[in-house]
């Protein structure tokens, strides 16, 4: 952007006519088209032009003045003329020759110094050059260019070339093009132009992508938010559900961990207004039209990312919508030669956030701690002294050790590698878009590989290809072909996670030296107690591994017929797709051979003391076959439509009606999935200033009883461009001003995975009795299921009310959204009494009600200081979800507190805890409640409980609410950027806030089952001496016998956890190379960056990442990720 | 033409896409199951179908006292959750890991913590009998071969469902007093009560009166009576005959008369009275029970059903037989028992929990404290026994030795054989000499004389074991081959005993019953010149304590005595549901160790070694009783669910 590479001076000598047959030198005619050439050279192209010759002091005219010209086709005498009189120039026509003086006696209209000559005249129609590139001069092809007001209009050729006849110099040309800001420039008397199209903040202001079609996002009625695929990319995650936290309004997400290929977020749209269980709050995802999985997508194949959340914008999907849709579409090539791009990223991921576990002379110290308290003797002991000494100098290493199994299991670092090289390119009638993806993404497991036959530590690796084609067989016919094939191949160990986890949480530092001389060591001599069969090791490595080999193929084909010819707007279209999974996943497992230390008094030398004694049948094995399964299941999806749109005048109309059909056979012997549907949409626009939509679904699947299968889903919406009118004062100050509201009913048939609840109450062989002496069985017919003819999806019904505003010049936008949802029929199981019979066999009915309500909004600023080449801009949004069970047919409950009806959905229910007891008056106080679970009784250091029924009593009658359930409320997301010559610096926070986590077990509680470890914050545990001193307590006094059924470890909101958290997500720092310098290297462009994810979090949540579930925490931790990549174009 | 042609063209895209939107929307394509369900309809189209709907009734209204294995939620009476019902009042108690039968000594039981009764099995039944019951007439009338389905096979097998159905309901109210009638099959309804819908079930899950659980057993038995057969061919024993009504009938209507519901004063009275009692006390009740009972009498002796008392046998071993052996061809005294177990095979939870040598992963063993046995047992001679605190071994086996013959039926004490043949050779060799003693006086460690398999146990517990049931095991094989007595004979004599008595001490009928039982148990007939007939006879209530203590003896370990206790309001008695428990147990008496005693021995030589040990009878635990446990609490998962409401007190 500097001013010294701005003026290139580009000069296009396109053509030249002049008539043969003219009598008058100065009345032929003649075609200059100048940009900022000196006068002396437009005299030298008009000679070139007509046969005259020009006669001046340069001196005096000043001939190396530039000047900007813009003539078709005009007499030169005309020329002469202007010149003469903007210039104070003196012309003479003599025979060829045509003198030029300075005037004396005219002052010229324009200064000598100024270059914009004729800047008014020429009024006629004329022919304009240009050339459209990115901001970093990367030529854009397929540039929609347009001449504000009439049909002319063209698109730039694979240079970035486009020419078109503009009317007159006040024309307005308008440049279009997916993904920049729409811009409009007057053409002026230039006759080349030179474009730079911006990527707006916004960047698909122009068209948003809706159910079944696109719209204008000015003509948007509805709530639709979109995420940039460049925001995606700023992520080095694997899976794109990991880049979408905060980075739109309205979408909730939960990442529970990071192990690769097995760390997928959980996505909500705006909350969850169900409680129906299992995956009934997700959303539907769409890839090009058609129910995928969003995780196996390689993000350098999205082109757009769309969030549907108002019923105006999801009602078409009708029994699919309510949890809110999410739209994907991938890449489509570009007019021009074939552009190669490769991207590359190699990166280093780091564990965040892990425990800090007792060293062994904490623990021990500690563990007697708790050794005392339980048997209430302050002598009482599990370590002696001696062994203390050990641990504290370590000389024993082997009967005394220390082992920290956080840092002995997992490494500081991990390697991650993400490859893309994409093709694209075309012509107007064939377009390409060809991309070949690879991620590799490794554990962090160090000991994973300790045998060479195998390894169990994880490893994912993808590989996906993508071909996407456009044609255009005839003027009004076009056809497109999208497939995809991802494969992936994925390594772990055998065992779960969660208990690989579990057992390094559990796991003493004491236990085991872990391995000695090579040997997997199980047992030592001495502290018998401590003795354990798995260590964390052996877990890892013991139940083998398993490789998951998957492919998925996907493949879209669709066709466009314009039927212009029947009527003006009207067109079909049709498309098909299949989808072909495969999963085969292998388990094999080793033999480990593990050992016991057992110590020889005897010995002469200390190593001649260890004695390693092998675990009965515990030797070493080969490599031997566990287990193999497959999974498979494919999809047949097809939909035809017919769409129309035709302004008339002021009174722009469209209509859809589009009907769908879709299979899914999933491997296993059961019925295929089947959806049909029929979709219509209206929408009509008066003076682009009123909007109004009527989108209607109508559909259903097999899985409800036959005339009860479809349902109608209507929704209305409608939007005001205040803006437009003319009472809106026109300032810069607040230049744009948008309402919008919409209601509608949605549907959601993912009602807990159950099939064919309608069917009659069934029978089944079953209850076995004994007949006669020869005790004969005979088998009965017993009842199998009682169904619930009348079950039917979710219907929500939702209400959205928003506005849109701009403000200075459009730098800063601010978008508001508030929305309401009540979802009913809720499938829920009924309040039976027992005297029913078989109350597990009653099919759930649909009797929940549940409603969902928030708030969205929206900000943005972008500003460029074009003379400082600087544009920086920041964006915030923030999302606040609140839901509520209004009725699930719940037992009456005897204390409102307990009652699940009224709270939120996954509300935790439990004790307040309000403090530790500090002292035995406290404990002795008569009026202190009973605690059911005080079994020997109280003791200082226990937690006080509130008696919130005041019976006198602390039981399970005390739950009330506790902390937030465990999907956060509040989601919210800020990003501040900047740009400077090649330059790019972004960096994004996000946070999340209601939310709790409840921490239990091994991931709260010190020496569980006596012998578990503890963390560092057990030396805070309640002592009558921390108590005196006033030190900070964090636990309750310390017991080797913590249990869920004890008092302290009662589910109480002393482990309840604020999982409220801001992290600095995301900051990415790049450069592009200017293009003088990749022009020696024959490339495009070359941008380099760095960037990274999860980088700082800020949460009072202690050990665990925020964003556990609520449990034990043995779950794979979260990673940070450090990134370094670059992107090249051929 | 070409007019046509053109047109046709341009709109050929729109046809297609019309064809399409036809298609798709043709309902075949949302494909659903059909056929291959069996609705209610489908079972009951032909007999043999239906058949196995009632197979079904008798499959899930199941009343079984040994643990099964099912637990809690297991059968509608699997005994205490591993574990016998008679360790859950004086008759016994459980020794061991496991079982739950002292949470009811101890008075730790509630409503969330009972595993003796489960109520949704009840219900199940109930509900499965609805079924079949509702149903039963669409089947048409026919011979289809294997069944010839006529009017009166299908009322015979509607009153076999009703009658399994009042059973489920009189098991559940000997417990809970009056419950939710079940009197059709229980539906659904979804009602919308202001604007929410909810769910209601009928019949509804609200109990009904005492008087009205009462009322429909017995009408069901009425109604079942007139279409039962008396007798069943060979292969169809198992099934419900006339005699299982009429007992049904007698034993609801002695329940009836027993005044712990034949009162106005419930044991707690909380408002709702007429739940747990009837009202008033009304001896026309006894009437009522007094003329049931005899008409099971009737019945049994004219269809040859009487108590076994077999020569060959002898006195012992006939009660034994006929408590279990339900299948032996000698047993003519089971009116009903459960068959929804056949021959369980070696190791079943009623032997791994219940016998305490077979096998070495037993749990727990059933004893019997020795203060029951001192209050209940006579000696063979028909007189109570006395056993002194204290006393050597050989004065503890020779008051054992003494003992009426059921005692031996019931008990293993330490000396004595354990199973009926004295031995178990595959298991535990000789188990004559198989017992626990203290080696070197009162607190010294506890041994196990005899060789083979340990016995269970840190201690001596109590000394004495129950054995009844668990010596039917197959010695050889483990097998267990006998079945819960449901209905048994002995206890209509008993019963109409005890009514009789109620309205006329006097009547000579009364002992007539009670000899009956007295002669197959070995004991002297109470007649006119027998000492204790003396003392009782015409005065009402020595007669009642001696019936009761009678029926102690003759029900031992079935589950009458814990019922029994409360319907005879005398469970708060001390010694019976609370106070000191005792047990016996052996020790050395001086520093000459007790040896095992073998064949080689000589008399002289035996009893001096015997001579060694001592024994003493102490107090192992005290018992708690509140008045509220004379009614069961409902689980407090329903009670929470707001249809049903608890027993006063819990």
């Amino acid at each position: 952007m500097r001013k010294s590479m701005f003026p290139l001076i580009i000069l296009f000598f396109v053509h030249i006519y002049s008539y043969a047959n003219s009598q008058n030198v100065a009345d032929k005619k003649i075609t200059i088209q100048v940009t900022n050439l000196e006068l002396k050279k437009v005299f030298s192209l008009v000679e070139k032009q007509v046969s005259v010759r020009f006669a001046y002091s340069a001196e005096k005219i000043q001939s190396s003045r530039k000047v900007t010209l813009s003539i078709i086709e005009k007499p030169l005498s005309g020329f002469l003329e202007k010149i003469s009189r903007e210039m104070g120039i003196i012309y003479e026509v003599s025979g060829g020759v045509i003198i030029l003086k300075q005037s004396e006696n005219l002052s010229p209209v324009l200064s000598a110094s100024d270059a914009n000559l004729f800047v008014s005249g020429l009024k006629d129609a004329r022919i304009l050059y240009g050339t459209i590139t990115d901001e970093k001069g990367v030529a854009l092809s397929g540039v929609s260019v347009q001449v504000k007001g009439t049909n002319f209009g063209t698109t730039t050729d694979i240079n970035g070339k486009f020419s078109i006849k503009v009317p007159d110099n006040n024309s307005i040309l308008v440049f279009n093009y997916t993904g920049f800001a729409v811009q409009e420039i007057l053409v002026g008397p230039q006759s080349i132009m030179s474009i730079k199209l911006l990527p707006n903040l916004d960047k698909l202001d122009d068209v948003v992508v809706i159910g079944y079609g696109t719209q204008k996002k000015v003509t948007v009625t509805g709530s639709i938010g979109a995420i940039s695929s460049a925001d995606i990319l700023r992520a080095p995650v694997s899976s794109v559900a990991n880049a979408l936290a905060g980075r739109a309004p309205g979408v909730i997400t939960v990442q529970r961990g990071g192990e690769p290929g097995r760390d997928i977020a959980d996505i909500f749209i705006r909350g969850v207004a169900t409680f129906a269980g299992g995956s009934s709050a997700s959303p539907l995802v769409l890839v090009d039209g058609v129910q995928r999985s969003l995780n196996g997508i390689d993000p350098y194949t999205i082109e757009s990312f769309n969030i549907l959340k108002d019923a105006s914008a999801t009602a078409v999907f009708g029994v699919r919508g309510a949890n809110g849709v999410i739209i994907i579409t991938t890449k489509t090539g570009q007019v021009g030669k074939p552009q190669f791009t490769f991207s590359s990223n190699i990166a280093m991921q780091n564990p965040i956030r892990l425990p800090k576990e007792l060293d062994a002379v904490d623990y021990a110290l500690l563990r007697n701690i708790a050794e005392s308290n339980d048997q209430n003797n302050p002598s009482a002991r599990r370590f002696s002294d001696y062994d203390i000494e050990r641990f504290r100098k370590g000389d024993d290493p082997i009967f005394h050790p220390n082992i920290r199994w956080m840092d002995y299991m997992l490494k500081d670092l991990a390697p991650q590698k993400q490859y893309n090289l994409n093709i694209s390119g075309g012509t107007q009638d064939a377009k390409y878009f060809v991309s070949l993806g690879h991620l590799n993404q490794d554990g962090i497991y160090t000991t994973g590989g300790l045998f060479p036959e195998f390894s169990a530590n994880p490893n994912f690796k993808r590989y996906n290809i993508r071909s996407n084609f456009d044609f255009n067989i005839s003027k009004n016919f076009s056809l497109f072909i999208k497939s995809s094939a991802e494969i992936q191949n994925s390594n772990y160990s055998n065992s779960a996670t969660s208990d690989i986890f579990g057992t390094i949480l559990s796991a003493n530092p004491i236990m085991t030296p872990v391995l000695y001389d090579g040997k997997l060591i199980r047992n030592i001599d001495g502290l018998a107690a401590w003795n354990i069969s798995n260590t964390p090791l052996y877990q890892m490595l013991f139940n083998g591994f398993n490789v998951n080999y998957s492919s998925r193929l996907n493949m879209n084909i669709g066709g466009k017929y314009k039927l212009d010819a029947i009527t003006k707007g009207l067109s079909v279209r049709a498309m098909g797709a299949y989808d072909s999974y495969y999963l085969q996943a292998v388990s094999r497992r080793k033999q480990i051979p593990m050992w016991d230390l057992r110590r020889n008094p005897n010995a002469l030398t200390f190593q001649d003391s260890i004695v390693p004694i092998p675990v009965v049948n515990q030797f070493e094995g080969p490599v031997s076959f566990v287990g193999e399964s497959f999974s498979k299941n494919r999809r047949i999806y097809g939909e035809g439509a017919i769409e129309y749109n035709r302004t008339f005048g002021i009174h722009t109309f469209s209509g859809l009606f589009l009907g769908t059909a879709e299979r899914l056979y999933d491997g296993s012997n059961q019925l295929p999935f089947n959806y049909l549907g029929l979709v219509g949409r209206l929408t009509y626009n008066f003076q682009n200033k009123y909007f109004a939509d009527v989108n209607i679904g109508y559909n259903g699947s097999e899985n409800f009883a036959v005339g009860k299968q479809f349902g109608f889903f209507p929704s209305f919406s409608a939007a005001y461009l205040v803006s437009q009118e003319r009472f809106f004062p026109k300032t810069d100050g607040f230049s744009y001003l948008k309402l919008r509201g919409s209601y509608g009913t949605v549907g959601n048939d993912k009602i807990g995975g159950n099939r064919f609840l309608f069917l009659p109450s069934s029978f089944a062989s079953g209850g076995s009795y004994f007949l006669g002496l020869a005790n004969t069985p005979v088998t009965g017919y017993r009842e199998a299921s009682i169904g619930n003819p009348g079950v039917t999806w979710e219907v929500a019904r939702k209400i959205n009310i928003g506005a849109d505003f701009r403000f200075l010049k459009d730098r800063l936008t601010f978008t508001a959204d508030l929305f309401s949802e009540r979802r009913e029929k809720i499938l829920w199981n009924l309040n039976v009494p027992v005297t029913f019979g078989p109350t597990n066999l009653i099919s759930p009915y649909n009797i929940g009600i549940a409603e969902n309500k928030g708030f969205e909004l929206e900000l943005g600023y972008k500003n460029t200081i074009k003379s400082a080449g600087l544009t920086y801009y920041a964006n915030a949004n923030f999302t606040y979800t609140q839901n509520k069970i209004v009725y699930m047919d719940e037992a009456p409950q005897p204390f409102p507190g307990l009652a699940m009806t009224g709270s939120r959905i996954g509300q935790p229910k439990g004790l307040i805890a309000e403090g530790l007891y500090n002292t035995l008056d406290e404990i002795n106080d008569p009026k202190r409640p009973k605690s059911t679970w005080e079994g020997a009784g109280l003791q200082p250091g226990d937690i006080k409980y509130k008696d919130v029924n005041g019976d006198g009593l602390i039981n399970d009658n005390d739950r009330v609410n506790i902390g937030d359930p465990n999907i956060p409320s509040i989601i919210y997301g800020a990003t501040v950027g900047a740009q400077y010559k090649g330059f790019e610096l972004s960096v994004f926070f996000q946070g999340a806030g209601k939310v709790s986590t409840y921490l239990t077990g091994e991931s709260a509680w010190p020496f569980i089952a006596g012998t578990k470890t503890a963390f560092e914050n057990a030396k805070e545990s309640w002592t009558p001496e921390r108590y005196a001193n006033g030190s900070t307590i964090s636990l309750p006094r310390l017991t080797a016998a913590p249990d869920a059924n004890r008092h302290n470890y009662r589910v109480s909101s002393y482990w309840m956890r604020d999982a409220t958290y801001l992290r600095l997500k995301n900051i990415e720092l790049s450069y592009t190379f200017s293009n003088k310098l990749l022009k020696n290297l024959s490339m495009k462009s070359l941008r380099i960056y760095m960037n990274g994810q999860n980088l700082v979090t800020w949460t009072s949540m202690p050990y665990f990442d925020p964003e556990i579930p609520s449990s034990n925490g043995s779950v794979y931790p979260m990673m940070r990720v450090f990134n370094f990549g670059f992107n090249i174009q051929f | 033409m070409y007019l046509k042609m053109k047109y046709l063209k341009k709109t050929a895209p729109i046809f297609t896409v019309c064809i399409f939107l036809m298609t798709v929307s043709c309902n075949k394509f949302l494909e659903q199951p059909n056929g291959s369900i069996i609705t209610v309809d489908s079972v009951f189209t032909t007999p043999d179908a239906a058949q196995r709907a009632l197979w079904n009734v008798y499959a899930t209204c199941v009343v079984n006292g040994f643990p099964t294995g099912d637990g809690g939620s297991g059968l509608s009476d699997a005994g205490t959750f591993d574990g016998l019902l008679l360790a859950a009042s004086d008759e016994g108690d459980q020794f061991g890991a496991g079982g739950r039968a002292n949470a009811f000594n101890a008075g730790t039981w509630g409503p969330s913590f009972q595993d003796e009764f489960s109520y949704s099995r009840v219900t199940l039944g109930m509900r499965n009998a609805c079924i079949y019951i509702d149903n039963a007439n669409k089947v048409p009338l026919g011979n289809t071969g294997s069944i010839n389905w006529t009017a009166q096979l299908r009322n015979q097998t509607i009153a076999e469902a009703k009658i399994l159905r009042a059973l489920m309901h009189y098991e559940a109210m000997i417990r809970f007093g009056g419950i939710p009638i079940i009197d059709q099959t229980p539906v659904v309804q979804i009602n919308n009560v202001n604007g929410v819908n909810q769910a209601q079930v009928i019949p509804t899950g609200v109990r009904s009166s005492l008087k009205s659980t009462i009322d429909f057993i017995v009408k069901s038995c009425d109604e079942s009576i007139p279409n039962l057969p008396d007798n069943l061919p060979a292969t169809d024993i198992g099934r419900i005959n006339k005699g299982v009504a009429l007992s049904l009938k007698a034993v609801t209507l002695l329940w009836a008369a027993s005044p712990l519901v034949n009162t106005a004063t419930p044991p707690i009275s909380s408002g709702n009275d007429s739940l747990i009692c009837l009202g008033s006390e009304d001896q026309g009740r006894w009437v009522l029970a007094v003329n049931a009972h005899k008409a099971v009498l009737d019945w049994a002796i004219a269809n040859g059903y009487a108590l076994l008392d077999n020569g060959t046998l002898g006195k012992s071993e006939s009660y034994n037989y006929a408590t279990g052996a339900a299948l032996d061809p000698r047993n003519k005294e089971l009116i009903y028992y459960d068959k929804s177990h056949g021959q369980q095979a070696g190791g079943a939870n009623v032997v791994r929990w219940c016998c305490p040598i077979y096998y070495s992963w037993g749990n727990t063993v059933m004893a019997l404290p020795m203060n029951f046995i001192a209050k209940t047992f006579r000696d063979i001679d028909g007189n109570d026994i006395n056993i002194p605190k204290d006393g050597t071994y050989t004065q503890f086996k020779s008051i054992m030795k003494r003992m009426e013959p059921r005692f031996n039926a019931i008990a293993w004490w330490p000396g004595s054989a354990y199973t009926n043949t004295g031995l178990m050779p595959a298991q535990g060799g000789s188990d004559t000499a198989k017992f626990l003693y203290k080696q070197k006086g009162l607190t010294g460690n506890t041994v196990q004389i005899g060789a083979g398999t340990a016995l269970i146990g840190n201690g001596i517990p109590n000394g004495i074991h129950q054995k009844k049931f668990i010596n039917l095991v197959n010695q050889v094989n483990g097998t267990a081959n006998f079945y819960w007595p449901i209905f048994r004979l002995a206890e209509f004599y008993l019963g109409y005993a005890e009514a009789l008595n109620e309205i006329n001490p006097t009547n000579p009928e009364i002992f007539t019953a009670l000899n009956i039982i007295r002669k197959r148990g070995g004991l002297p007939n109470l007649a006119p010149g027998n000492t204790t007939y003396a003392a009782i006879f015409g005065d009402k209530v020595k007669t009642r304590e001696y019936i009761q203590r009678e029926r102690a003896v003759e029900l031992y370990g079935e589950e009458h005595r814990f019922f029994d206790v409360r319907r005879w309001k005398i469970a708060a008695n001390d010694g019976v549901m609370k106070g000191s428990f005792t047990r016996i147990f052996l020790y050395e008496n001086s520093s000459t160790p007790y040896v095992n005693p073998t064949t080689a021995m000589t008399p002289a030589q035996r009893l001096a070694n015997d001579n060694l040990l001592s024994y003493r009878i102490e107090t192992f635990e005290s018992r708690v009783w509140d008045d509220k446990m004379y009614f069961y609490p409902f689980p407090q998962s329903e009670v929470n669910k707001g249809f049903i409401k608890q027993n006063p007190g819990w």
